[in-house]
């Protein structure tokens, strides 16, 4: 057994770039998977910290009366209360900041960078519009004509997800336009002391129907919202199960097939020594012995492949994170070592590919010594096949080749098992970017008002211009999803609804967006749970048709319908679309929103998904061209002896190139043509629960200019790879077939 | 007998049909013995020597070698035997490409019961400068020797040489003739020596012929001349 080890470096440095290229493999493989992993468990557990250690409210709540004694009251039910005051400010270029004065028991202010306040006229200035802003620590803002020096960024616990109001359905952050900043309360006392105060509440474990109930027999309450229903808590919690799901199952897939490729190409190197085992075996070697031998080399790659992709992992884990961190506003506490997913990323290489490689050795040496000794690589299943073709005749070259092919079907077959794994991570990047364009086509295209304008109240009257309609939000029954309702006027120009053949939809009838098509499975004809948020009112509603808009989850009712639904006056409105901007005075507005800030909105949503995507995606190219040059290194390595005895006949390179990798590109197309359907389906399944409860759904698009363009690189790749097999087969030796002719 | 086989039969399947490589083959061969099986290529020699060899299964008949039941053994009892009982020197050498000569014959003395100096088996077949080679290094004499060293290192009870002369030249085959010789009489070891050459019988105790997977003749050979005097 020592003896017999020592071909192990020897194996390795004659097969150096096979080995490399497996090993690589399974670095980045491992690698974007822990990395991936990490950074979510990092995310979700500093977010976890970030509420702990922050003191995140239970909830918010308005007393009726003033408290007599507060901390008698708190004391008595372990219950932390805490005033807060708040006022808006404009800061300039379009930014309007909400400024909070500092809390000391609830809702604490986290300090992301710089440090905490410590004189009057220093502020926090919130992470997410420092972030869009590229702000910088020390910088001076005015916020209500006085001075103040940011010193530090920081995130607000009940402003995780920092939207202005949380009465639009469509909820949507724009960071350049909206943020929060923190300054001292005497600061505030100077600044603004007639500011709105809202009150927080926190309670030990969290439940709040005791408190509430306290609350309610002590003061009397005028407003309550529980943390779970503050969507500036809740979509930060969306966006980062969002992320994840999309984060955790892509690179599991790309662990396990690369793994499964691997398993395969070293299944074929120990079958390419079949003769060296079988004369092993004569020797007197046990099948045992021999296959745990062979098991030695996938063992070192997968190792070294996922102890350097772990390792490689842990050191771009700082930058990786700190990228992330800027896009969910959560303060990084955490910078663990995932050992779940390290473990597994340790693991399931060498689980895989060493039982995979044991059961191909194991078949392959219970044969007799003698049968491995004499037969080459084909069995006589493949012989037929090979017999077969042969009749037909043709050139001896094109003969080779064809016989090189069938001999190698399964070799082919490994080609395309790489093709498609390398086709499929390509099309993924494609994917991604068609699905996101008509997404956002299909976001600004049925839609050519420039703005909307939201009333306090419902009105008759329309002294402004632009086209009326009413809007209300729905929750659905789970009360999971909460959207908009729109009550069109049949005559809607600026919002026409389409079905999937571009024709419009007359409004007459109960029209329901795709993206909430989607969301909720619904089909034209079947009916829809819902209750009114504002009155807790449930309503049943069947749908008529379904509009094919992704970014907004809606239902598009006739307004007569929905005025009498909300019960709502006659003939009234409560909304405006609008081209041109209006003259609607300030008290009778609720909420402006232009499109350019609806679509920046919408691109902060989408852009955390994005950014993981698109490291996968750089990932998938690399995993794609080292995927091809395995397998075409491995065709070459496995016709070594035709391609010595071939040269000492006269065989020029260019021949033996044509004859030896020809046949590849059939099962490199055939293996992209697969990746094609495999990836749209997958990514259905995928997207469907990503953004379930997200306001909009992906459409899953691939373009054929996507596909064309992920085949011309995916060829391209496989054309590198053949170069570089090509310089292996000049380098073949002609001695080989004439000295130890059946080594 | 060291070797004793009953009516052994080997069989192929081609296509639809079956073919007899081998028919009703007996015969026992003691120990100590020198034996040469000839016969034209195709004739089921190899098959003989491997089914004797155990590393193939007759499909027929009984197989009896240093009292072990070869028809019925097990693949664990099979391996043990091979281990323990047979060298093999194959026509195309079978070497261990990434292996120096030294260590070609070191893996057969890692599993062997009781081992000879790898350096005196090394020595005794002129290939000590050689010892750090690889086989590509190696012209086809020097790679057989290597191949007998690798059988008799482990000092086996029998040696089975398949055409060990086979693929290569006159001169360089007597060599090789010389040393089984050789083999034989130090170590009493017996050998089955496959050929289709029949002058190579004259050097040997007896001869079996086979034609057509059946024993043709089977003699022993009245007086044993040196393997120097062989010619062809
Ligand atoms: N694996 C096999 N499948 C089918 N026929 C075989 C196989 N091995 C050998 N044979 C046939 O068995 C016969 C005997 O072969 P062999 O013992 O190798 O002959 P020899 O060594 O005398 O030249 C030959 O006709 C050969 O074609
Ligand atoms: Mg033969």
């Amino acid at each position: 057994m020592n003896t017999l080890l020592k071909r192990l470096p020897r194996t390795i440095r004659s097969n150096q770039w096979l080995v490399y290229g497996c090993v690589a493999l399974v670095v980045m493989s491992c690698m974007l998977y822990v990395s991936i992993n990490a950074l979510l468990v990092d995310i979700s557990e500093s977010k976890t910290r970030f509420e702990r250690e922050s003191r995140i409210e239970s909830a918010t709540f308005l007393p009726r009366e003033p408290f007599a004694d507060l901390s008698t009251f708190e004391q008595d039910h372990g219950f932390a209360i805490e005033r807060r005051r708040e006022v808006d400010a404009a800061a300039g270029q379009g930014l309007a900041l909400r400024v909070f004065e500092h809390t000391a028991r609830v809702n604490i202010p986290a300090i992301t960078s710089g440090r905490d306040l410590q004189a009057d006229d220093e502020m926090l200035l919130g992470q997410t519009v420092a972030t869009a802003l590229k702000a910088r620590l020390g910088t001076t803002m005015t916020l209500l004509g006085r001075s103040f020096t940011v010193v530090g960024f920081a995130s607000v616990p009940d402003y995780m997800y920092p939207i202005r109001t949380t009465d639009d359905a469509g909820i949507m952050l724009d960071p350049k336009a909206f943020g929060i900043a923190v300054i001292t309360p005497s600061a505030m006392d100077a600044l603004a002391p007639e500011a709105l105060a809202t009150w927080h509440i926190r309670t030990v474990d969290g439940s709040t129907s005791t408190a509430k109930q306290e609350l309610t027999r002590t003061v009397g309450l005028t407003f309550w919202q529980d943390l779970t229903a503050n969507p500036r808590y809740t979509l930060a919690t969306a966006k980062l199960e969002g992320a994840a799901s999309v984060s955790t199952t892509m690179p599991l897939v790309i662990l396990l097939l690369t793994c499964l490729l691997l398993a395969a190409a070293q299944g074929r190197i120990v079958r390419m020594q079949r003769a060296q085992l079988g004369t092993l075996k004569a020797l007197g070697y046990s099948t045992w012995e021999l296959v745990v031998h062979e098991l030695a080399l996938p063992a070192i790659i997968a190792l070294a492949g996922s102890v350097l992709g772990i390792l490689m992992s842990i050191l771009t884990m700082r930058p990786l994170l700190d990228l992330m961190v800027s896009y969910f506003s959560i303060p990084l506490y955490v910078t663990t070592v995932p050992w779940p997913s390290i473990i597994f990323g340790l693991v399931a290489p060498v689980a895989l590919l060493v039982p995979a490689v044991a059961l191909v050795a194991t078949r392959l040496l219970s044969q007799t010594p003698v049968k491995l000794m004499q037969t080459t690589v084909a069995n006589n299943h493949v012989n037929l096949l090979e017999r077969s073709v042969h009749l037909r005749g043709g050139s001896f070259r094109k003969r080779f080749a064809t016989r090189t092919a069938i001999r190698g079907l399964t070799r082919l077959a490994l080609l395309m098992l790489g093709a498609m794994l390398a086709g499929y991570l390509l099309l993924f990047g494609g994917a991604m970017r068609d699905s996101m364009d008509s997404l956002i086509r299909s976001a600004f295209r049925d839609t050519t008002y420039n703005y909307t304008y939201v009333l306090t109240a419902p009105r008759v009257e329309n002294p402004w211009g632009g086209e009326s309609l009413t809007i209300a939000p729905f929750t659905t029954a789970d009360g999971r999803l909460t959207f908009q309702a729109m009550g069109l006027p049949a005559t809607s120009t600026l919002l026409v609804p389409r079905n999937t053949k571009g024709e419009a939809i007359p409004i007459d009838r109960v029209i329901i967006t795709r993206a909430l098509a989607d969301k909720l499975g619904l089909e034209v004809g079947e009916s829809l749970a819902v209750t009114q948020t504002a009155t807790a009112q449930d309503l049943t509603l069947t749908v008529d048709a379904v509009a094919e808009m992704y970014a907004t989850a809606a239902v598009i009712l006739p307004q007569s319908r929905l005025n009498s639904i909300i019960g709502a006056p006659a003939g009234s409105f409560n909304a405006l679309f609008s081209t041109a901007r209006l003259d609607v005075p300030s008290q009778d507005v609720v909420m402006t929103m232009s499109m350019a800030e609806s679509k920046a909105a919408f691109d902060s949503v989408i852009e955390p998904v994005w950014i993981v995507l698109g490291l996968i995606a750089v990932f998938a190219v690399f995993i794609a061209l080292m995927a091809l040059s395995v397998v075409t290194t491995l065709t070459v390595e496995e016709e070594r002896h035709s391609i010595s005895v071939l040269k000492v006949l006269g065989y020029h390179a260019d021949e033996l190139n044509a004859m030896v990798l020809g046949s590849g590109i059939i099962a490199v197309v055939a293996g992209f043509a697969i990746s094609v359907p495999l990836l749209l389906s997958s990514w259905r399944s995928l997207f469907a629960k990503t953004t379930s409860t997200m306001t909009f759904s992906l459409p899953i698009r691939l373009s054929p200019l996507s596909i064309l363009v992920c085949f011309v690189i995916m060829l391209a790749t496989y054309l590198v790879s053949l170069r570089a097999a090509r310089s292996k087969v000049q380098s073949v030796g002609m001695a080989v077939s004439l000295k130890a002719a059946r080594e | 007998m060291l070797i004793e086989l009953g009516k052994v039969g080997r069989r192929y399947r081609m296509g639809q049909g079956e073919f007899w490589a081998l028919k009703d083959v007996t015969l026992g061969i003691p120990e100590g013995q020198l034996v040469t099986i000839l016969g034209p290529s195709g004739s089921g020699k190899s098959t003989l020597l491997n089914i004797m060899g155990g590393i193939d299964r007759a499909d027929a008949g009984t197989v009896r070698v240093a009292g072990v039941d070869l028809s019925h053994a097990s693949e664990r009892d099979l391996t043990q035997f091979r281990r323990d009982t047979v060298g093999f020197v194959f026509q195309f050498f079978n070497l261990i490409p990434n292996l120096t000569v030294r260590e070609n014959v070191e893996v057969t003395a890692d599993i062997a019961k009781k081992p000879l100096s790898i350096d005196e088996v090394l020595e005794a077949v002129a290939l000590s400068p050689m010892a750090g080679r690889f086989p590509s290094e190696l012209s086809g004499g020097e790679q057989q020797r290597v191949s007998l060293a690798r059988a008799v290192v482990k000092n086996p009870a029998l040696l089975l040489a398949d055409e060990p002369t086979g693929s290569l030249d006159f001169v360089t085959s007597r060599d090789i003739l010389r040393l089984l010789v050789q083999i034989n009489e130090t170590y009493h070891t017996t050998i089955v020596l496959v050929t289709h050459n029949a002058a190579i019988a004259d050097m040997t105790d007896r001869l079996i012929r086979l034609r057509s997977g059946e024993i043709e003749e089977d003699c022993l050979v009245g007086r044993r001349i040196k393997a120097e005097e062989v010619t062809w």
